[in-house]
């Protein structure tokens, strides 16, 4: 039964005296618990009593007593003595007469000399007491019967304690040993197969200590009875919560003590404890609580739970207190409102729920508590209930117990909290966080790593971990004596080291994963700048690792690399999905993984820069194209293989199977990225995107630039559409077609579409085409002529429309000729287009080419796009007007002539009016021959056809517009010039230019043959340019004008120099119809002679008095198609009547002017 | 740093380039491709020097594209640790400032500064200040590089001006 203390009461070295107090040479073997842990302590001290009373009461009925019980812990002394010292007194008696008859086994214990002594000295005293009443009878007799009896009681009682010896000690065979050591090994004393086994039982968590008591309690009540309950020892182990052990030779003896015991969960069965665990379960882990001021630790009872707090005083430490401090939850709910819930029944719900933790304040609690219940101490410090509170804190002597000291790994808030200021951290004592964290370095080091000594003798070393084991770390050192050796030193005393500028990732707390540049070291606190956002972190530097930051530099060693395309078999491909070591781990077309040797597979030959596949839409898909499956999972990855054009191996570092590898069905793949814009043939070519056969069918987006927008960062740009109109702004970003442009105004970021902005210079304040490369530092040459950045292979125009839109509507259709040679055009629009190539954009091409219209009237070169879209490349020389040509008003082939430079030719240097070159005026028989001349190196001449002129005017002023067969470019469709009077103008359709058509504002008589309204072919704003002049064809834009006939205008043509060998040359034809390209003219000098006159032998009759009207048929588009009167005549210009809405004279060239027939 | 680097850059050109203009195209798209780039292996393109080699074009099957691997040497401007730098200040916040060197952006924390000199969000600009120095906006400053972060297509770095001749550049 004294067993049962023995678990709880180690023998101890220092104990000594109490042991020999009481000699005990007849030690049972125990397992020794040189320090107890406390709490089994604490158990054990509730078990003691009672076990003291059990001992006692064995005592007066077993007179010899047991031996056992003097191996008693020093309280359990004290309490003896306390409590029961008369017992103990006489117990002690009963002893010394004992150890009359065991005076050679006491001799055992001689090394405490005072104890002895007093012992000896016992015995004496007795010997002394007895002998006189002995000595008394004074006889032999008597004498030698005392001898007698003496050497009886002597044999008796050895061989009772032999026997009893016996008894005691068959049950620890195993340990033999010689009993009067105290230097007992300790193998000895481990538990062996005769010894008693542990069982193992299950009782209610917490009651541990109550059930163990009752056991007590029920054992030694039942000890003397019929069936004493053989149960040695009962204890519990605090670490192992929810169960007790007992010790005992038989379960059944377990069951018996356990049975009627509430808490016990006998129906988890008892089980017994394997013989090597049960010293282990009694083993007790040495604690080693170095409680030092400013440590950190956490509170592990009460409401505080989880806390951290401060070790603030130490001194009563022995006592096992430590003064703490933390941060205090006071209750701070108005005190109705706590009456309330306590008036509702919840005020047990109240008390759990934790209060915030904040700062004492004394204005706070006041408020709620009331005046009274806070008392203010020394020096700033307040009480209240019963703790006292000190700058915010709680200070508190509190039990060790309730603190926990290990694992407290405190975060830098908390600490900051602690510190009252975050900004601050550098004031921490980093030493008492370091300390907090030691157990966890270790944890967090990898070979590798840069750590830095701070403590110990090796102070300042630093160097990259070689080895790590639990306590101790190898370092390769850097620098000093000890450079490039290894070095170990404890891990707690290193940490890791960070330099500035190093790019690091937070492993743990709260900014997890975040990655940042070290901006600053002190001591253990890292502070990054952050990567994402603008932001700066604080970390510990155990929480944080160096990143990859540059690329990463594997190197392939084998002859297989990861995502090498293998062959499984003739027919079966695979792909490499990691290489481990010799054997490769592969996904096969099938979609199978499977691990194989090298030896196994043979290395496709590398085809991956050609290996093309088509998608589920046609489209051809490439080795490091983006694709994503249009069925099943729907994975996207990069393709990384193509094997036969069918299986597609794709990779995705998001999917964690087989490496992020996949393999899909070239099928069921779709293009991440739209694929049209990117490998549309048609949009790819340039020559198909301006030259299609069909006139005007080219509507063609060009193709997708590839242009490098991330220069156009930063640069400064106006807003030009949308709510943020006329807001300047910086573009921070370019994201696909939209741009990040961070506002001047209230530095917003908005996300706009890069067509709405445009670029701005800073010091002009002029505005540009984003894109065209304008401005300083563009790469543009000019302003205007688009640099490199549009696209240096497509000469598309950035404003689609305008310029082939300019040209169309000027187009005379003349269809009486049947002119249209384009064996292409369907007529669909402008059916005279004869260049088959002609872009011919919006308005269908008008100029013919010359190698394929017979009659074409524009001598434009073979390839060249007469229209707006001129391939981009072409024009090396943008700035003249097409060299070799003659029909001056066909942009030449280069150049976004016409509309001029809006065509982005990135090669043209033309300015705007580079293309503009109008045909000179071919009309200026004499004049302007020298202009003609020039042009007259055409490499074609459109042969005129001799039309049969037919004698006889025409009287009819009808013109036919409806027998028309252009449509819409031209002016006829809209206003026939007997619709509506004003406006017969005929607002050019498809004129992108909007030129003014003639008799624009003009009142024209209504049913006046008006020459039919020319819209202008020039781009905008077009002026004379130097070369100035009318084109060959100008009298087909127009009617009722009176014309002369002169030697062909048309350069490079075919036909004969002067119509019918000059038989009408210098006479005065008014025309009235006009069939193909030629006029039907009457002869004004005598009405009979009717001829159809090509229209390269007209001139426009110039005014030559007052008061002639007039139609304008050059200048710009402002002023041409106009009717006027003329009135005064001054070098070569007319002044015009003024007319209404005129606001100043208008005076025009006499070249530019041309009589109005049958006025 | 700057360096002349000989690079290779592959185009891709599709057969209604070929023709006479073919040369330029390459040279157009190369200049196109490169100038202005970064990567984190070669720095910042800065310029394209010449053209060693515009290479030979390869018809890839099915495509009819020509693959021309061209060789050229550019400036390339790659910043390294330690390296002083002049940049012109481009934003300053509390945390530091921000400066531009060429097309690198070095950011300086106010970690990184002069211990007496201070940030005035007050100012406008503001400014980092101290007794002699006032840092802001379009300052153009001396910094050293302290670490730099290298991506793919990106590179960005850290940059001190706690150390003597560092700092604001006065152009007097």
């Amino acid at each position: 039964m004294s067993d049962v203390e023995d678990v709880t009461s180690p023998i101890e070295p220092k104990s000594e005296d109490e042991r020999d107090e009481r000699p005990t040479t007849k030690k049972r073997p125990r397992i020794v618990d040189p320090d107890e842990e406390e709490d089994d302590a604490e158990a054990a001290v509730d078990t003691k009593e009672d076990n003291e009373k059990a001992e006692d009461i064995d005592e007066d009925k077993d007179e010899d007593g047991d031996e056992d019980e003097d191996e008693n812990e020093d309280e359990d002394e004290d309490e003896d003595d306390e409590e029961n010292g008369g017992e103990r007194r006489r117990k002690r008696r009963r002893k010394q007469k004992r150890y009359r008859f065991l005076d050679v086994e006491a001799e055992v214990d001689d090394e405490d000399e005072e104890e002895d002594e007093d012992n000896d000295y016992g015995d004496v005293a007795e010997f002394i007491d007895e002998a006189p009443e002995e000595g008394a009878a004074q006889n032999d007799y008597q004498h030698r019967r005392l001898d007698r009896s003496f050497g009886r009681n002597e044999e008796e009682d050895v061989q009772d304690i032999v026997q009893r010896l016996k008894e005691r000690h068959a049950r620890t065979a195993a340990a033999r040993y010689n009993g009067d050591s105290d230097a007992v090994p300790q193998r000895l004393l481990m538990p062996g197969v005769n010894d008693p086994s542990l069982w193992r039982v299950f009782v209610k968590t917490g009651r541990e200590a109550a059930i163990c008591a009752s056991i007590f309690r029920k054992v030694f009540s039942q000890q003397y009875s019929a069936n004493p309950i053989e149960v040695i020892s009962v204890f519990f182990r605090d670490s192992l919560t929810g169960m007790i052990f007992l010790e005992a030779r038989q379960s059944a003896a377990v069951s018996a003590a356990i049975s009627g015991i509430v808490g016990i969960f006998a129906s988890k069965g008892v089980s017994l404890v394997p013989i090597e665990e049960m010293a282990p379960l009694l083993k007790i882990k040495k604690k080693d609580v170095n409680l030092a001021p400013g440590m950190w630790i956490r509170m592990k009872r009460g409401k505080h739970t989880g806390d951290l707090a401060q070790v603030v005083d130490t001194d009563q430490i022995t006592s096992g207190v430590v003064g703490i401090k933390f941060i205090p939850r006071i209750d701070l709910t108005p005190r109705e409102k706590r009456k309330e819930r306590a008036a509702t029944g919840k005020a047990l719900g109240a008390s759990s729920i934790k209060p915030p933790s904040r700062l004492f304040s004394y204005d706070d609690v006041r408020k709620i508590y009331g005046r009274q219940s806070v008392r203010q101490g020394a020096q700033g410090s307040y009480f209240f209930d019963n703790d006292e509170y000190i700058d915010g804190f709680c200070v508190k002597d509190v039990k060790i117990a309730v603190i926990e000291s290990e694992n407290v790994n405190p975060t830098l808030e908390e600490i900051s909290r602690f510190s009252g200021d975050d900004q601050s951290t550098a004031k921490f004592d980093l030493s008492a966080i370091a300390d907090a964290n030691k157990n966890l370095t270790v944890s967090v080091l990898l070979p590798g790593d840069q750590v830095e000594v701070y403590e110990g003798e090796q102070t300042g070393l630093y160097g990259r971990v070689a080895t790590v084991t639990q306590d101790v770390i190898a370092i390769k050192a850097v620098g000093g004596e000890v450079h490039d050796q290894i070095i170990e030193v404890p891990s707690r005393s290193v940490r890791k080291r960070f330099d500035v500028g190093e790019h690091v990732k937070v492993l743990a707390g709260k900014n997890q994963n975040a990655t940042g540049m070290v901006v600053e070291v002190k001591g253990d606190v890292v502070t990054l700048m952050s990567d994402q956002g603008e932001q700066e972190i604080k970390v510990f530097s155990k929480d944080i690792r160096k990143a990859a930051d540059t690329s990463n530099t594997t190197k392939t060693t084998g002859l297989y690399d990861q995502h090498d395309l293998v062959m499984l078999d003739s027919t079966t491909a695979a792909v490499v999905t990691k290489v481990e070591g010799s054997l490769l781990r592969v996904l096969d077309q099938n979609g199978a993984a499977r691990s194989v040797t090298p030896d196994q597979v043979t290395l496709r030959r590398d085809n991956k820069r050609f290996a093309v596949a088509t998608d589920s839409q046609g489209n051809d898909m490439k080795v490091g194209d983006n694709m994503k499956e249009t069925e099943g999972e729907n994975r996207q990855g990069e393709v990384i293989n193509i094997f036969r054009s069918l299986f597609v191996f794709l990779h995705n570092r998001d999917l964690t199977e087989n490496n992020g590898v996949f393999v899909a069905r070239a099928q069921s793949l779709i293009s991440v990225t739209p694929k049209s814009a990117v490998s549309d043939l048609g949009k790819m070519n340039p020559a198909l995107n301006q030259q299609l056969p069909y006139g005007g069918a080219s509507l063609m987006p060009p193709p997708a630039t590839n242009f490098n927008r991330n220069r156009l960062i930063n640069t400064l740009v106006v807003v030009t559409k949308g709510t943020s109109k006329g807001l300047m702004g910086t573009i921070r970003d370019i994201q696909g077609d939209n741009a990040r442009v961070e506002l001047k105004t209230n530095n917003k970021t908005l996300t706009i579409a890069l067509t709405s902005l445009k670029r701005k210079d800073q010091k002009t304040g002029a505005t540009y085409p984003l894109e065209a490369g304008a401005g300083p530092g563009g790469y543009g040459r000019g302003p205007a002529a688009g640099g490199y950045d549009v696209n240096p292979y497509s000469g598309a125009p950035m404003n689609g429309g305008q310029t082939p839109g300019g040209l169309g509507g000027r187009t005379p259709a003349p269809g009486q000729f049947g002119r249209t040679p384009n064996p292409y055009a369907a007529g669909g629009i402008g059916g005279k287009t004869p260049n088959p190539y002609a872009t011919g954009a919006a308005a269908g091409g008008r100029t013919p080419a010359p190698g394929w219209g017979a009659d074409g009237k524009t001598p434009a070169p073979g390839w060249g796009g007469a229209g707006g879209k001129t391939p981009g490349w072409a024009g090396s020389g943008g700035k003249t007007p097409a060299p070799g040509f003659d029909g001056g008003r066909t942009p030449a082939w280069g150049a976004g002539a016409g509309a001029g430079g809006k065509t982005p030719n990135p090669y043209s240097n033309a300015g705007p009016s580079g293309g503009r070159t109008p045909a000179p005026a071919s009309s200026m028989y004499g004049s302007n021959l020298d202009a003609g001349g020039s042009r007259n190196n055409g490499p074609i001449t459109a042969p005129t056809p001799y039309g049969g002129s037919t004698p006889g005017i025409y009287s009819a002023p009808t013109p036919a517009a409806p027998s028309n067969p252009y449509s819409a470019p031209t002016p006829f469709t809209a206003p026939t010039p007997y619709g509506g009077p004003p406006t017969y103008a005929a607002p050019t359709p498809g004129a992108a230019l909007s030129a003014p058509t003639p008799g624009m504002g003009g009142p024209t008589p209504y049913g006046a043959p008006t020459p039919f309204g020319a819209p202008t072919p020039y781009g905008g704003g077009a002026t004379n340019g130097g070369v100035g002049g009318l084109p060959w064809d100008w009298a087909l834009d127009f009617r009722n004008v009176i014309v002369e006939v002169g030697p062909s205008l048309k350069p490079n043509t075919r036909s004969p120099l002067h119509f019918q060998r000059g038989a009408h040359d210098g006479k005065k034809f008014g025309y009235d119809q006009i069939n193909g390209e030629s006029c039907h003219c009457i002869s004004l000098d005598s009405g009979d002679i009717i001829e159809d006159i090509p229209a390269e032998y007209l001139r426009p009759s110039k005014p030559d008095q007052q008061g002639q009207v007039v139609v304008c048929i050059g200048g710009g588009p402002d002023t041409k198609g106009q009717q006027r009167t003329t009135q005064y005549e001054n070098g070569g210009s007319w002044m015009m009547e003024l007319d209404h809405g005129d606001l100043a004279p208008l005076v025009l060239e006499a070249g530019d002017l041309c009589r109005i027939w049958k006025m | 740093m700057f360096f002349l680097r000989e690079l290779t850059h592959t185009i891709l050109l599709h057969p209604s380039y070929f023709g006479a203009q073919l040369e330029d195209y390459l040279r157009q798209k190369l200049y196109e491709d490169v100038e202005g780039t970064c990567s984190g292996k070669h720095g910042y393109i800065i310029s394209v020097i010449t053209i060693s080699d515009i290479g030979e074009g390869k018809i890839i099957p099915s495509t009819g594209q020509a693959k021309f691997k061209t060789t050229y040497t550019a400036i390339v401007m790659k910043p390294f640790k330690g390296e002083v730098v002049d940049g012109k200040v481009i934003h300053v916040n509390k945390m530091g400032f921000l400066a531009m060197v060429g097309p690198l952006q070095v950011f300086v924390s106010s970690h990184l500064t002069h211990g007496d000199m201070k940030y005035d969000p007050n100012a406008s600009p503001p400014c980092y200040r101290s007794n002699d120095e006032i840092i802001q906006k379009d300052t153009k400053v001396r910094m050293q590089i302290v670490g730099c972060r290298v991506e793919a297509n990106d590179i960005f770095a850290i940059g001190t001006i706690k150390k003597d001749f560092l700092g604001q550049i006065r152009e007097d």
